[in-house]
């Protein structure tokens, strides 16, 4: 330190030039970083939930949905709808937007009047508001449609929901704020809700960095004042913030030079700087003062640095190392954080025992003369008090020892109880824009959390898929060979199966999965809303339904990932990670990962064909079952057994011919025969020339072809249709008619059959007074038992030719989180390890003591194990936000056991209390004044809207107060030795000093005034 | 008498620019290239469709379409798999149908589905099956170049399209637009078509751009492009029957 000193003070102009210098540099290369948006940079990338949920957003896009949320009177007011169809097109077209969808976009089947069937067409339909009874008939007929309620409107019509899909690249606040622009343009006077990742993390980065640009000037202004207060000494101050601010240029330009983005946790990075070290210039500038009272100012500032320079390096040390430990997080913004901010407080460091010493000998002609004091004035206020503590500890060592040992202990039992859960209310408060949306989804739309089941659908195994991709980049015609087995109509039964099981849970409002676009999609096609059996008519229904962005968020583009959405009631972290839990095991339990196609008509093994059989008529049940429930029945108890050895019964048998079967027939065929569906063309007239019924004919026709019953021969159908028609059709026309027949006179049949299963159903279910629709669905439900191929769990372990091998994993946000707090709690660990066992170090190294190094660890130790105490008493869990306290207690705290230390010095009759008053008096003006700047910088920040600076604010504001307290009454305590810090130059300078202060005059106060 | 012809002289220069550039009618513009663009009687035409998605493979879409005057069209896809065989009847603007072939059966598509991306892809179906203007539009030259007639679009009142405003860059050689912006009510470019490599008949009666780009302002400049594949062929000669739904149904059984 006696080699720095005579560097500073003899080569003061040298440093200063070297110094200025530097700080031109990083002047030049910038000191503004970019800032760094991305909330999922707090993901820690190794872990492999979230490297899953990562993959699976940049496959479906997830993060890229934001949801408006809009609460009216009435959403069926056609004013309302107007507006909202406006707003829809206005979202289309805002620069950023990919696709948008809403009740007044979305598509709907409705029976085509004019050519039978369905047609695909707009749910509402903003041009049909001037027919009124279209606009009375509205409401009822959306809240008909399962697949919109709960989805896009709620169940009472006053609450409806936008989908905005956003363009993936693009600056998502931007384009989040563009949303937000139009919308309330275009709404005004309705209640709106931001809803979604964009919305949510757009949400995080502006509040924060909002609050870091609102605050960090009032927090600056407060460190000031408190520096002011306690010094009363403007140029010392000064003096200080240039150190500090050197520090904080140098850490700034260092990230544009690597360019480092500014994140979140970066940002509060000025607010640490100057609290902390500021610090380090007004323990050098305080010496200084006393010191120049009784010497020349230049020897008066290599004095200083020899003095209080040792103390000075290692409180910097500490500090650097407490937040270096965050260089063994696994979450790259808290490494930067750590790194970055070790850098500034190691530079302001070294600019106050380099920069300060310097301008000190160069001004040293400026600076104004003191008088020369007569005698050595009282110890400050402060100071007295602090001493009056310290004495009062080392009085009474033994209770003192004992208070702070069940403190401890009981500190230590409560923060061994701290959960670490990272949850949404982490990053923002109960009355904020998320929090607001999550509460209106939960109430209006049946929760907002959701839990996503990922199933890798691709055939290959991982190792084959990688070379496939590569050779897929070069030879695009080999996809053609690699079919994805989400077009295999077994395969899609089996997620809708799993998906239905899951919904059974009353914690879930609702399972969404790719079954269900492609069972609406088939319901255009077929009539049949159900999932179709061959994988021709799976891909067909693809083709059409494909272009709906709702439906990318459950198939990938290539068809061989799929996503199962799985929506929670309540957002409660106990009630989603429950569930979360229960959706783990049932994957683990249920999902049927191995299965084989097993073909019932030619499969000839007796054993596969049974469980196939088993299987079929179990499934079918069970998803007869899921549709009742999810029409709102009650189902009976005991019914599923009974409705599965119904069903087993009917399994394999063919329609019953009943009267009421025929009659159904009759109409369908009727109604077929007589539509422009029909391809068979009917003639203008008779081959006589003369007019007939169309219609008249075409049900004699039907009548004809019921009447031979299901499965009827081609022969006895001609016979049938030219009896019935030969004098209106001709001699040969009849043949086309009885050909372009067959298929559909199947398909009545087969809809006979499937009411009658439905009817069973019904009965057996124990459903009083079914609906039509109720019939229609269980009916439409119970067509698989008819599935020609079942998809079954191959017996043994032996892998079958034509095994579909699907690879499910539990995704989502709450997955993520929970991957985020085992990071955390790692992290934790490992910065605390790291930080006690580099502070310890430097603690041991710099009082050449293992005993010292303990006892100087001890109130920063007791800080953190009372700040996590209180941590669970508040109820609160540690987080993200919470798990920076340690480091930056550990590393800052410290600093007030060092100098309180250093300043410790047994007196020679023994007196330990006197001993204890005279080292808190010494040190103690100082260490308050620090303690409140970094309270008071922290406690400004606490202020703000962000909840993760909040809590930041007050864990850190606390601890440092605490860790001041602790320091004035444990160290007088457990202080077991005459003297922690020997001074070997020290010794000399403060001889002289105090010879010379016997001799002249009393030194004033090396603390701040009080 | 010099202040006179120094007037004289004056009011020649303001005026001769507009002599010099007097331009027929827009009206006449459009229609005559209306009536360059409908000349044939059926147009039959292969295309290949590319979406290039930023960061993403791009996505290739494959059909032919078998074209008439009137805007009835009659489009096959042959690639990729999902929708091969799959028909699209459109006789009008208000009727579309669509051939399922899995199914066989034919499906009515009314409404907005035309307005939305075909294939994920910046063309809808109303783009692509738009060919005629002036029954829709009122229109107004906006400017001329040596090469170009920029004409404003704007719609008529009563009439219901999918864009109130359109511009139209207009070739002077071939009398054919190579570039048409698509303005949304709020008076926003939101897509912009380009129509290039135009190739024309020996008598250069009809000429048909052999690459259509599309480009989504909204949607981060996304490109789509249209590329036409094989040989253009006119006037084979397709009877009323080939654009009937009954016939989609009749080649389906």
């Amino acid at each position: 330190m006696n080699v720095l000193a005579n560097i500073v003070t003899k080569l003061a102009w040298l440093v200063l030039a070297a110094v200025t210098i530097l700080v031109t540099v990083c002047l030049l290369i910038g000191i503004w970083p970019q800032p760094e948006n991305d909330i999922l940079e707090f993901l820690p990338p190794e872990d492999r939930d979230v490297q899953v949920f990562r993959r699976i957003s940049a496959t479906f896009g997830g993060l890229e949905v934001a949801m408006i949320g809009i609460e009216t009177q009435d959403v069926f007011e056609p004013k309302f709808l107007k507006k909202l169809d406006v707003l829809t097109s206005d979202l289309r077209d805002t620069n950023g937007v990919d696709r948008v969808v809403s009740l007044t976009n979305l598509a709907d089947f409705e029976p085509d009047k004019k050519q039978r069937g369905i047609k695909a067409a707009e749910l509402v339909d903003v041009r049909q508001f001037r027919n009124s009874k279209y606009r009375k008939g509205l409401r009822a007929r959306v809240l008909g449609k399962d697949h919109v309620v709960g989805q896009f409107v709620d169940k009472a019509g006053t609450s409806t929901l936008v989908m905005c899909f956003l363009v993936p690249g693009m600056n998502q606040q931007e384009v989040v704020g563009r949303i937000k622009k139009v919308t309330q343009e275009q709404m005004k006077g309705e209640k709106l809700y931001w809803g979604g990742a964009p919305f949510a993390s757009s949400y995080i980065f502006e509040t924060t960095q909002r609050d870091l640009e609102v605050l960090t000037p009032w927090a600056l202004a407060a460190i000031i004042l408190v520096m002011l207060i306690a010094f009363r000494d403007f140029l010392g101050v000064v003096l200080s913030l240039i150190s500090t601010g050197v520090g904080a240029v140098v850490a700034f330009s260092m990230m544009v030079l690597f360019e480092v983005k500014l994140n979140l946790v970066l940002s509060s990075m000025p607010v640490i700087l100057f609290a902390v070290g500021s610090a380090y210039g007004i323990h050098i500038l305080a010496r200084y003062y006393k010191l120049a009272e009784t010497r020349d100012p230049v020897k008066a500032v290599h004095d200083a640095v020899v003095e209080v320079g040792p103390a000075v390096l290692a409180t910097g040390l500490t500090t650097m190392a407490g937040f270096a430990s965050f260089l063994v997080m696994d979450i790259r913004p808290m490494r930067l954080f750590g790194l970055f901010t070790a850098l500034g407080i190691g530079v302001s460091m070294l600019t106050a025992l380099c920069v300060i010493p310097a301008l000190l000998t160069v001004t040293s002609r400026l600076r104004r003369k003191r008088p020369m004091v007569t005698e050595k004035p009282a110890p400050g206020w402060l100071s007295r008090k602090v001493g009056t503590i310290a004495a009062a500890a080392a009085r009474r060592r033994l209770v003192t020892v004992c208070v702070a040992a069940v403190l401890f202990v009981t500190g230590v039992i409560l923060a061994a109880g701290v959960k670490v859960e990272v949850e949404p209310s982490a990053f923002y408060g109960s009355q904020s824009e998320p929090a607001l949306a999550d509460a209106f989804f939960g109430r209006r739309f049946g929760g907002s959390q959701y839990i996503q089941i990922h199933i890798d659908m691709d055939p290959a195994d991982p190792v084959e898929r990688v070379e496939g991709n590569a050779l897929e980049e070069f030879f695009p015609q080999v996809r053609q060979q690699r079919k994805p087995l989400i077009e295999d109509p077994l395969v899609m039964r089996e997620v809708r199966r799993f998906s239905e099981k899951v919904a059974k849970m009353k914690e879930i409002s609702s399972v969404l999965h790719v079954g269900l676009p492609v069972s609406l999609g088939t319901e255009m096609a077929d009539d049949l809303r159900r999932i179709p059996d061959t994988r021709a008519k799976v891909k067909n229904v693809y083709g059409l339904v494909s272009t709906d962005p709702t439906v990318n968020q459950l198939l990938s583009p290539n068809h061989r990932d799929l996503l199962i959405h799985i929506k929670i009631k309540s957002s409660k972290l106990e009630v989603v990670n429950r569930v979360l839990n229960r959706v783990s095991e049932l994957v683990r339990k249920d999902f049927r990962r191995r299965l084989v196609a097993v073909d019932l008509k030619k499969t000839k093994d007796v054993k596969l064909r049974t469980l196939a059989v088993t299987t079929l008529v179990a499934d079918t049940s069970d998803h007869v079952m899921a549709v009742a429930r999810a029409r709102g029945c009650r189902v009976a108890a005991g019914s599923r057994a009974r409705l599965i050895a119904a069903y087993r019964e009917r399994f394999g048998k063919s329609v019953a011919v009943t009267p009421a079967a025929r009659a159904g027939v009759v109409a369908n065929m009727a109604s077929y025969l007589a539509s422009s569906e029909f391809p068979g063309g009917w003639p203008g007239s008779t081959p006589d020339g003369e007019k007939y019924d169309k219609k008249k004919t075409a049900k004699k026709i039907a009548v004809a072809l019921a009447g031979l019953g299901p499965g009827a021969k081609e022969d006895a159908r001609d016979k049938a249709v030219k009896a019935a028609s030969v004098d209106v059709l001709g001699s040969s026309k009849y043949l086309d008619f009885s050909t372009f027949a067959e298929r559909e006179l199947g398909h009545s049949w087969r809809l006979q059959r499937a009411q009658q299963l439905g009817r069973i159903a019904v009965r057996i279910l124990g459903v009083n007074k079914p609906t039509p629709k109720l019939i229609q669905s269980l009916a439409t439900a119970a067509v698989d038992l008819d599935a020609p191929t079942v998809a079954v769990v191959p017996p043994g372990a032996d892998e079958p030719k034509g095994l579909l091998a699907l690879r499910p994993t539990v995704s989502g946000m709450p997955v993520v989180l929970r991957g985020l707090a085992r990071s955390v709690e790692r992290n934790q660990i490992l910065s605390l390890i790291v930080s006690l066992g580099v502070v310890f170090l430097i603690m041991v190294f710099m009082f050449r003591s293992l005993i010292a190094g303990v006892v100087a660890l001890l109130p920063a130790g007791l800080t953190l194990v009372a700040v996590f105490g209180g941590l669970r008493l508040a109820g609160r869990s540690m987080d993200i936000s919470t798990s920076m306290v340690a480091g930056i207690a550990i590393g800052v705290g410290i600093d007030y056991a060092i100098h309180f230390m250093t300043w410790w010095k047994k007196r020679d009759d023994g007196d330990w209390a006197e001993s204890a008053r005279t080292a808190a008096q010494e040190s103690g003006g100082g260490i308050v004044a620090n303690a409140f700047m970094v309270c008071m910088g922290f406690a400004v920040l606490a202020m703000g809207q962000g909840q993760p600076l909040k809590v930041l604010g007050i864990m850190i504001a606390s601890s440092m107060l605490m860790a001041a307290a602790i320091t004035f009454l444990v160290i007088p305590a457990l202080a077991a030795k005459k003297t922690y810090y020997r001074r070997s130059v020290h010794e000399s300078a403060s001889a002289q000093n105090e010879a010379e202060a016997s001799a002249l005059a009393p030194a004033a106060s090396a603390a701040p005034r009080d | 008498m010099k202040q006179l012809l120094l007037v004289l002289s004056v009011v020649m220069i303001l005026l001769a620019p507009g002599v010099a550039s007097a331009a027929p009618s827009p009206l006449k513009i459009l229609q005559k290239m209306e009536r360059k663009m409908n000349a044939f009687k059926d147009l039959t035409l292969k295309w290949t469709l590319r979406v290039r998605h930023p960061g993403k493979k791009h996505s290739a879409v494959r059909f032919t379409v078998i074209t008439r005057p009137k805007g009835q069209r009659l489009v096959r896809y042959t690639y990729p798999g999902d929708i091969k065989g799959m028909h699209v009847l459109v006789q009008s603007r208000d009727e579309m149908y669509i051939y399922l072939p899995a199914f066989r059966k034919v499906r009515r598509i009314a409404g907005h589905i035309r307005n939305q991306g075909f294939q994920g892809s910046g063309f809808t179906y109303d783009d692509m099956a738009i060919a005629q203007w002036a029954v829709y539009y009122n229109v107004r030259l906006l400017k001329q170049t040596k090469k170009h007639w920029y004409l404003s679009l704007k719609v008529k009142p009563g009439k219901t399209v999918a864009w109130p405003q359109q511009m139209l860059r207009i070739r002077k050689d071939l009398g054919l637009m190579d570039e048409i912006h698509y303005i949304n009510r709020r008076g926003r470019k939101i897509k912009t078509q380009r129509f290039l490599r135009y190739k024309c008949k020996s008598d250069n009666s009809h000429c048909n751009p052999k690459l259509i780009q599309m480009v989504e302002h909204t949607r981060g400049n996304l490109v789509s492009e249209m590329k036409l594949k094989g040989k253009i062929r006119y006037n084979k000669g397709y009877s009323d029957r080939i654009f009937s739904v009954r016939y989609l149904l009749r080649s389906a059984n």
